[in-house]
């Protein structure tokens, strides 16, 4: 008994001296705390793009600039504290990466100025109000897929593509969100949207095969549901020659013919440029929330042939030369 | 570590604290392990979540409604034991599975934003008082509640059956104890007790999230563990108060972790310093005594 | 009171570990009558302990109780009015629990258990009265778990819990046979108490032929799975162990090699 007080009150004391000696910040430079939920290539480059913008503009990590980041490694709770820390070391600016991390930072503080980044929909996640001058402390950007882009892809490849198929889970509302984009995208390019509802990923194929012959090709959406399928998908697409389209680059790995995705780095950038537009003392709710497809320029374009070939689709060489990802 | 960061830790230890009664319920006294929670945490944030932003309920009455829907949970998985002696790990595990998708359904989809709307800590609005203030007292006080509640269930006819049917199910059902249903109860207590920690953890994080009971059972489990290996923990009164000190204490590793960059701790090692504590503790449980414990003065 | 009519009972069916416990047994035990049982290993004699109690079921045959058919009730609804002692002292009590709170759970066998608190003061009474008859201490250390307690401590206070509520059928599995000789004689001078007592009809299997013809009104054998042997009253007084293995060796014409039943 007197042996685990002794080693608790040991443990303690360790706690407490490594408490005390931590963190003391110097008055002239400027502090900002990231976090992530977990770390996968599009996070880390979006964090990456941050601090790069950042040093652009003059804050260079360790000189004067103090930067905290946190991975809270897939774990809820462990994301609360990251947060609690955050507000109580009150950096300058607060940078969650990803929904659950902004969600977090943003429940904990209503005066820290927040800039989110990788974030799909802020506003249904409750973020902002709406994203010209969001009026509080918190602004970002969203790495919602650039649908309207992917479409005028699609249409280089396939010149005569007038109709496309959508599968979706209609129980999903990202996806519910990404079909009202691409209706609303493809009706400004004179494209139109047929939907085919597929509740479970069992009802995919049907889903799929429903669409063939009625459509010039076959978008996928970003649906944890549907893309479970994919190959499947895919197989359908290859045997009737119908383009297989996605919404996120993973898939042409996987199979599907095209797709255009977002930089992560650029991304990152345009938060790090927020961030340091607050670093110059800007009012976050005064900056505008962004779509990342709408300030980007350089999209990750990626390709894949034997699946464009077998899918009757002939790829200009304009497109090829564009392409940063070629698979055979 | 800044004063806020310490009052936070108290919030999530409190609220893990309620997550380790029910560990303690099953894994202790039930003998019962039982992986439900991985999904009953988040289905009880799923249920409050929704109640809350899209039909406009109470928070309270949501979170009781969550604490309902993980006692179901958790009285299926004892079911499935005890009607079709499914192994307990296993019909934990189904259904833990299975939340995962019923949570996306109930959610329509992966996460569900509790931003902006009342919460149960609303209630407690002080003017001129922080809510970092009165959030962990609020929680102290709802884990304390539900320590002395289970205190008391564990003294009566009912909780008696439940300890004898997890130490000696042949003895407790010579004397007359239905095992299984001091099973279908206990388990379906626990999950009730987990899925409330879950809705007001959700409350406190901003959102309810499919992802969120990943790792609760270990949590729970390393809570009891530690705070039962360094407490004095011979009667139900001192164990379930090492529960909760347990629950504590874990997260005030995690917030070393986070704090430690002077040893070149990173967030990511948290769970190495965790798996190192539990083992600090089980070595210390270990060593002190062996078979002497139970009969321990406080 | 006890009634068990052609109970056969087989031990994994179908299989090449295939036993056929029981093939068989018919026993009326009437009330207030105290039935020693005895037979070699695997005989059936704890098989048929275990059929009354609910531990095993039969693959046919009735088991009935006071008038009741039992066969298919599980063993805690059959504790109502059914205790039973363990050969293994460790058995009887919840060593996670105190000697009080042992007894609370026993005396709650025979009613609903609920929400009231289960030590009670008319229980701590209770069990002191009944603790001090053993002339161990033991009524003055109630809050002990009983994992304190030595094995032959454990049988008694699982003896006196047996006799707790309305039991009216007291069965005992070996209960003496894990324990030193002096214990074990001090256990079975209580049991015969508590058995002539509270008038219970009571069943106790042993492994001792002396003990066996010494102890109660009536002894009954198994061998294989049947009852062989069956004697009573001035019939059983009169007989020594010799004239036992004579009896069996009449009866089915086999040497008796089991040493355990010779030398107690």
């Amino acid at each position: 008994m007197k042996h685990s007080i002794r080693t608790a009150f040991a443990a303690a004391t360790v706690l407490i001296s490594g408490l005390a000696s931590s963190m003391a910040v110097a008055d002239d430079m400027k502090s900002i705390a990231i976090s992530t939920i977990v770390e996968v290539p599009a996070l880390t480059e979006t964090r990456d793009g941050i601090l790069d913008a950042l040093k652009t503009r003059g804050y260079v990590e360790g000189e004067n600039l103090r930067v905290d980041y946190q991975n809270a490694n897939g774990n809820m709770p462990t994301q609360q504290q990251i947060a609690k820390k955050f507000v109580g070391d009150a950096p300058d600016v607060i940078v969650p990466i990803t929904t659950p991390t902004a969600q977090a930072m943003v429940a904990a503080t209503s005066e820290i100025p927040i800039v989110f980044a990788t974030v799909t929909d802020p506003i249904k996640a409750q973020l902002v109000a709406q994203y010209e001058k969001p009026g509080a402390n918190v602004t970002g950007v969203s790495d919602a897929a650039p649908i309207g882009q992917q479409l005028d892809l699609f249409k280089e490849l396939v010149p005569e593509l007038k109709t496309i198929g959508f599968i979706y889970n209609p129980g999903l509302d990202n996806a519910l969100s990404a079909l009202e984009v691409i209706r609303r995208e493809g009706e400004a390019r004179g494209i139109e949207v047929v939907e085919s509802p597929s509740p479970t990923t069992n009802e995919v194929i049907p889903a799929a095969r429903k669409l063939v012959g009625k459509v010039d090709a076959i978008y996928v959406p970003n649906d944890t549901t549907v893309v479970a399928a994919l190959e499947a998908i895919v197989k359908v697409g290859r045997d009737t020659g119908t383009p297989i389209f996605a919404g996120e680059t993973g898939a042409i790995e996987r199979g599907a013919a095209a797709s255009l995705g977002l930089d992560y780095v650029a991304v990152g950038r345009v938060a790090g440029n927020m961030v340091a537009d607050i670093l110059e003392g800007a009012n976050p709710g005064d900056i505008d929330a962004v779509l990342a497809y709408d300030v980007q320029e350089n999209f990750k374009l990626l390709v894949n042939l034997g699946s464009a070939k077998a899918m009757g689709i002939t790829i200009p060489q304009a497109v090829l030369d564009r392409a940063t990802t070629i698979i055979e | 570590m800044s004063l806020y960061e310490l009052l936070g830790t108290l919030e999530t230890g409190f609220v893990f604290g309620i997550v380790a009664l029910g560990a303690y319920l099953t894994f202790k006294i039930l003998d019962f392990p039982d992986l439900t929670v991985e999904g009953s945490f988040p289905l009880g944030a799923a249920i409050a979540a929704t109640l809350i932003v899209g039909f406009d309920i109470n928070p309270w009455i949501a979170t009781l409604a969550g604490g309902l829907a993980g006692f179901a949970a958790g009285f299926t998985t004892a079911y499935l034991n005890v009607r079709f002696n499914i192994l307990h790990i296993l019909s934990g595990i189904l259904l833990a599975i299975s939340l995962y998708s019923i949570n996306l359904r109930i959610m329509s989809g992966p996460n569900k934003p509790l931003l902006g709307v009342d919460t149960v800590f609303d209630s407690f609005v002080i003017d001129g008082v922080p809510s970092y203030i009165i959030n962990p007292i609020v929680l102290g006080v709802i884990a304390l509640a539900f320590k002395l509640g289970i205190d008391w269930l564990l003294s009566t006819g009912l909780g008696i059956s439940m300890r004898a049917a997890g130490a000696n199910p042949a003895m407790a059902e010579a004397n007359g104890v239905n095992t299984g249903n001091m099973k279908l109860f206990g388990v379906g207590l626990a999950n009730f007790l987990t899925a409330i920690a879950g809705a007001l953890f959700a409350q406190l994080f901003g959102a309810a999230d499919a992802y969120m009971g990943i790792g609760v059972i270990i949590v729970g489990l390393a809570s009891v563990i530690v705070g039962m290996s360094i407490l004095p923990s011979g009667t139900i009164f001192l164990a379930t108060i090492a529960c909760l000190v347990g629950a504590v204490l874990y997260r005030l590793a995690v917030a070393f972790a986070l704090n430690a960059d002077f040893i070149g701790l990173q967030a990511s090692d948290v769970q190495l310093v965790t798996a190192v504590l539990v083992a600090l503790a089980l070595i210390v449980q270990q060593s002190s005594f062996g078979k002497g414990r139970k009969g321990k003065k406080g | 009171m006890i009634e068990l009519s052609d109970i056969h009972v087989t031990f994994n069916p179908g299989t090449p570990l295939e036993t056929r416990a029981l093939r068989g047994v018919d026993l009326t035990v009437p009330e207030g009558q105290f039935l020693t049982v005895i037979g070699s290993n695997g005989a059936g004699k704890s098989t048929s302990l275990n059929a009354i109690a609910g531990l095993c079921r039969p693959v046919q045959g009735q088991v009935k109780v006071d008038g009741d058919d039992v066969t298919k009730w599980p063993v805690h609804k059959r504790a109502r009015f059914l205790s039973r002692v363990f050969q293994d002292p460790k058995m009887g009590t919840c060593e996670d629990l105190s000697i009080l709170e042992n007894f609370a759970l026993a005396h709650a066998r025979t009613q609903p258990r609920g929400f009231r608190k289960a030590v009670t003061a008319a229980i701590r009474d209770d069990a002191a009265e009944r603790l001090k008859v053993l002339g161990l201490g033991l009524e003055d250390r109630l809050n002990d778990k009983v994992g304190l307690l030595s094995g032959g401590q454990r049988q008694s206070v699982s003896l006196l819990m047996a006799a707790t509520g309305e039991t009216r059928v007291l069965l005992l599995d070996e209960h003496t046979a894990a324990l030193d000789p002096k214990t074990a004689e001090s256990v079975l001078t209580l049991t015969k108490e508590i058995v002539s007592e509270l008038k219970l009809t009571a069943m106790m299997v042993t492994h001792s032929m002396a003990q066996a013809l010494h102890t109660g009104d009536r002894t009954v054998m198994f061998h294989r799975g049947k009852i062989v042997f069956d004697a009573a009253g001035a019939e059983r007084d009169s007989m020594e162990v010799s004239d036992l293995l004579a009896l069996f060796k009449r009866e089915q014409g086999e040497e008796l090699t089991d040493d355990a039943l010779l030398l107690d």
